[in-house]
């Protein structure tokens, strides 16, 4: 049985791994929607791979849908989020769209955002778990050991409080949502039928609250438009994100 | 000619004039393209019209008479006679149209006909506006000819850089076979021609009885320089027609009179091939104005023709600094190659940048049509604002030049005023986006599949990280007790205050037994430990004379424990109890002072 499984992951891979090529080779020919249809194929059976986010993403961008090239490229970048050739096209994207991110972070939020926040938990749980053990190696140990064992304490110290803030620093990752509408209708209450507030542009990125009825919660980057956006208008960063209650 | 034959004649055609006339007309269908036609048939039955039918004028309708048939019926001994006068109708601007009933005067009498719909839809291959059917074809030679005509009728002048729609006739004897060597070209530097179609439409005209083959493009001329020049357009081409003059004999039979001999002439002639280029016969003169730089906008780019807004999209909340889309579509007709993006007014609050453009034709010659101008502007300066957009054109047809402004929308800016100088400095300087946005190349390795959530969102991790905080907290509590708890002075500390403890029971036990000698050797001893505790020292490094240095107290102590070993004179119980509390007391106030000495 174990054997069978194993074949049949192969198999699996095999499959994709054509389905991958078969998407390049459209790129390649200019048949964007068809390599985007394949790659979203990819995605839906295997799971997220940063390679075919970051080609979806340009597909979608030579197909004029920034919005869908924009989601594409954060997805990746979510993975990946130091990949120059992803942070390059997600600027080209945005610059298209017409969407120019205000960057007001410091040094020290940038540093801490040049990991994912994948990287940081691992890190934070390596230096967690070591913790204990350069204690008991302290207790245990004599002498000039002990001098040793306390350096790499604080040392691990200092990299369990960077960790800490690393993992915090992307703490609102899960409420990212970008508009893939032309243009979303920011509505006053989750209906159809109910009064618009304005509009926001493709590509944007707003931050999503409670679901509600097939319509999100959104907040502008910039807290100046509030209200229900169709879901299908807008699209979190996170797939599967958690729903807040 | 007998009278048999000229009495039924008589007959019919008395019969043909008394009865009573009726006039009807009819479209061939309702509804047509635009720059297409229909055909209307005005049929008078029953009399004969006295001449032709009056067709109302109707706006932007075109009329075109294309003949007239006659046809004679005699059914069960009735005659009757119908003329049918066909026209062909059409429009090159969509939309409906009424023709009010058409007047036919027959036998002095006016009949009108019922009013008629026609429904004229757009068409990508219209006619460019304002092009009419009049045109007067001229005379055409032998081999053809050309013709000229620009679309505003009254126009003997045109600008440089307009471009104003014209259409060009080749006209060629209908039983010609013609060969194009090329498309018509302007004679001379003066004129360009531009957007000439590429696909010229064909048709059949008679003109002076003769049918004739007519090609007909169109094009936008466009004048390279000031001045005033023949519009003369030229076209090669091969044409082969039959030789008149070298007519063949006719068949036997076919002499009759009744033929007219024309048609069998031309059938029977030789053909006769020739290269021939064609010209335009006494060509227009055209002036070529200058733009007149008096009152010439700012913003002026070079459109030339008439403009207006079809729609407008402005975002209703921005902010300072931060770019937003703007979205307008402008119709009209003219040169929309250099009619430039509107700008947001007022100009100074603005930082706009080059976008893109597209245009979608309504006719063939890409007069006419709509343009969709997209690009970003950054809001310089917050506040709540009328924004609207605005650009400039020259109306050749008025020759001034016109400012044409967007409806405003309420716009709420936020943020500070921006006075970066990157975005203050001119329109254009620095579009933040190519014109030809590059990748990067597609990734061909498919990688390795991953997850978006981190660990800690999973739910074992903050009791897994918080189990291993405690668990080293806890470690690190039992390591510093026992280190703490190894501690030699400590321990020592510790040992003394039990002997103190042991010593002092002692003495309690001698004032029980009113042992007076063994009260005051332990009592000696206890204080001996209480001083060397406080002291820090072993004991026995406590000198008889350190205890007589301390206090009253105890020195009263010692010196009655030496009185006792000497004189072994008793104290009573009493005064027994009064040494015990004495020395309870100087063992508190020792054991104070030495907590004070540790800290």
């Amino acid at each position: 049985m174990m054997l069978g499984v194993l074949l049949m992951g192969g198999l699996v891979y095999g499959n994709t791994d054509e389905v991958f090529e078969k998407a390049n080779s459209d790129y390649e020919g200019g048949r964007f929607a068809e390599a985007a249809k394949s790659y979203e194929e990819i995605l839906k059976a295997d799971g997220p791979r940063v390679s075919v986010f970051g080609n979806l993403g340009s597909s979608y961008f030579k197909m004029g849908e920034n919005g869908r090239a924009i989601l594409a490229f954060e997805r990746a970048l979510v993975i990946q989020p130091r990949d120059p050739d992803l942070l390059a096209n997600l600027k080209l994207a945005q610059d298209q769209a017409a969407v120019y991110p205000v960057n007001e972070d410091s040094f020290w939020q940038s540093f801490l955002e040049r990991f994912s926040t994948r990287s940081w938990s691992i890190l934070l749980l390596i230096t967690a778990i070591l913790l204990p053990l350069t204690a008991l190696s302290w207790v245990v140990g004599k002498g000039k050991a002990r001098l040793g064992i306390a350096i790499f304490a604080v040392a691990d110290l200092v990299v369990l409080g960077l960790a800490i803030a690393g993992v915090n620093a992307r703490s609102g990752e899960n409420d990212r949502g970008i508009i893939v509408a032309k243009a979303a209708t920011v509505r006053i209450s989750p209906f159809g039928e109910a009064d618009n507030r304005g509009a926001l542009a493709e590509g944007r990125e707003v931050n999503l609250g409670n679901e509600n009825n097939g319509y999100f919660w959104v907040t502008s980057e910039d807290g100046a438009q509030e209200g229900w956006v169709a879901k299908g208008e807008v699209v979190p960063v996170i797939p599967d994100r958690v729903t807040k209650r | 000619m007998h009278m048999k034959k000229v009495i039924p004649m008589l007959w019919i055609f008395l019969s043909a004039t008394i009865h009573a006339a009726e006039v009807t007309a009819k479209l061939s269908g309702d509804t047509v393209t635009a720059g297409q036609g229909v055909m209307l048939t005005v049929t008078v039955e029953g009399g004969s019209p006295d001449g032709q039918p009056d067709i109302p004028a109707v706006k932007d309708l075109i009329v075109n008479p294309r003949g007239t048939s006659q046809q004679m019926q005699m059914v069960n001994g009735t005659v009757s006679r119908s003329v049918a006068f066909s026209f062909v109708v059409g429009s090159n601007k969509a939309g409906d149209y009424e023709i009010p009933g058409i007047t036919v005067r027959v036998g002095g009498k006016d009949y009108t006909t019922q009013p008629l719909s026609l429904k004229v839809g757009t068409s990508p291959n219209a006619t460019p506006a304002g092009m009419d059917e009049e045109a007067k074809a001229g005379t055409p030679g032998k081999y053809g000819h050309l013709s000229f005509q620009m679309v505003a009728k009254d126009r003997k002048h045109v600008y440089p850089g307009e471009v104003a729609p014209v259409r060009i006739q080749a006209y060629f004897p209908a039983d010609a076979q013609v060969s194009l060597n090329s498309m018509p070209r302007p004679e001379g530097s003066a004129f360009t021609l531009h957007n000439l179609s590429e696909k010229p439409s064909q048709s059949t005209e008679i003109i002076e009885g003769k049918r004739y083959l007519v090609v007909t493009w169109f094009g936008g001329l466009s004048a390279t320089k000031a001045g005033e020049y023949p519009a003369s357009f030229k076209l090669t081409g091969t044409v082969a027609v039959r030789d008149g003059s070298a007519r063949g004999r006719r068949p036997r039979g076919f002499d009759d009179p009744f033929f007219g001999g024309s048609l069998l002439d031309d059938f029977f002639a030789p053909m006769v091939q020739k290269d021939v280029e064609l010209t335009t016969d006494d060509p227009p003169q055209l002036e070529v104005r200058e733009l007149p730089k008096e009152g010439r906008p700012a913003d002026f780019t070079g459109a030339i023709g008439e403009f207006e807004f079809q729609s407008t999209r402005i975002p209703d909340s921005l902010k300072t600094g931060e770019p937003c889309q703007i979205e307008t579509v402008v119709k009209g007709a003219g040169n929309f190659s250099l009619l430039s993006a509107p700008q947001p007014f007022p100009e100074e609050d603005w930082k706009t940048y080059k976008g893109s453009e597209d245009f979608v034709p309504e006719d063939v010659a890409s007069f006419g049509g709509t343009k969709t101008f997209r690009f970003n502007a950054v809001p310089l300066v917050p506040g709540e604002k009328d924004v609207g957009l605005a650009f400039s054109y020259f109306d050749p047809e008025k020759g001034e030049y016109r400012e044409v402004k967007s409806k405003t929308a309420k716009v709420v800016i936020t943020g500070e005023v921006v006075k970066s100088a990157a975005l203050a400095e001119g329109r254009d300087a620095a579009a933040p986006q190519p014109d030809v946005p590059q990748l990067a190349p597609i990734a061909t390795n498919l990688g390795a599949v991953t997850g978006y959530h981190p660990l800690s969102t999973a739910g074992w991790f903050v009791p897994v990280v918080g189990g291993c905080g405690v668990l080293s907290l806890a470690i690190l509590g039992v390591g510093w007790w026992k280190v703490r708890e190894a501690d030699p002075v400590k321990e020592a500390r510790k040992a003394n205050q039990l002997a103190v403890r042991e010593a002092v029971d002692a003495a309690d036990n001698a004032v029980v037994r009113g042992d007076a000698m063994a009260f005051f050797l332990n009592a000696r001893n206890a204080l001996r430990l209480g001083i060397a505790e406080r002291e820090g020292i072993k004991p026995e490094a406590v000198t008889l004379a350190d205890l007589g240095m301390e206090d009253e107290a105890i020195a009263g102590i010692l010196t009655e424990a030496d009185r006792l070993e000497y004189s072994g004179r008793m104290p009573s119980n009493d005064d027994l109890k009064l040494w015990k509390s004495k020395l309870e007391e100087s063992l508190a106030r020792l054991g104070t002072e030495a907590r004070k000495e540790a800290a």
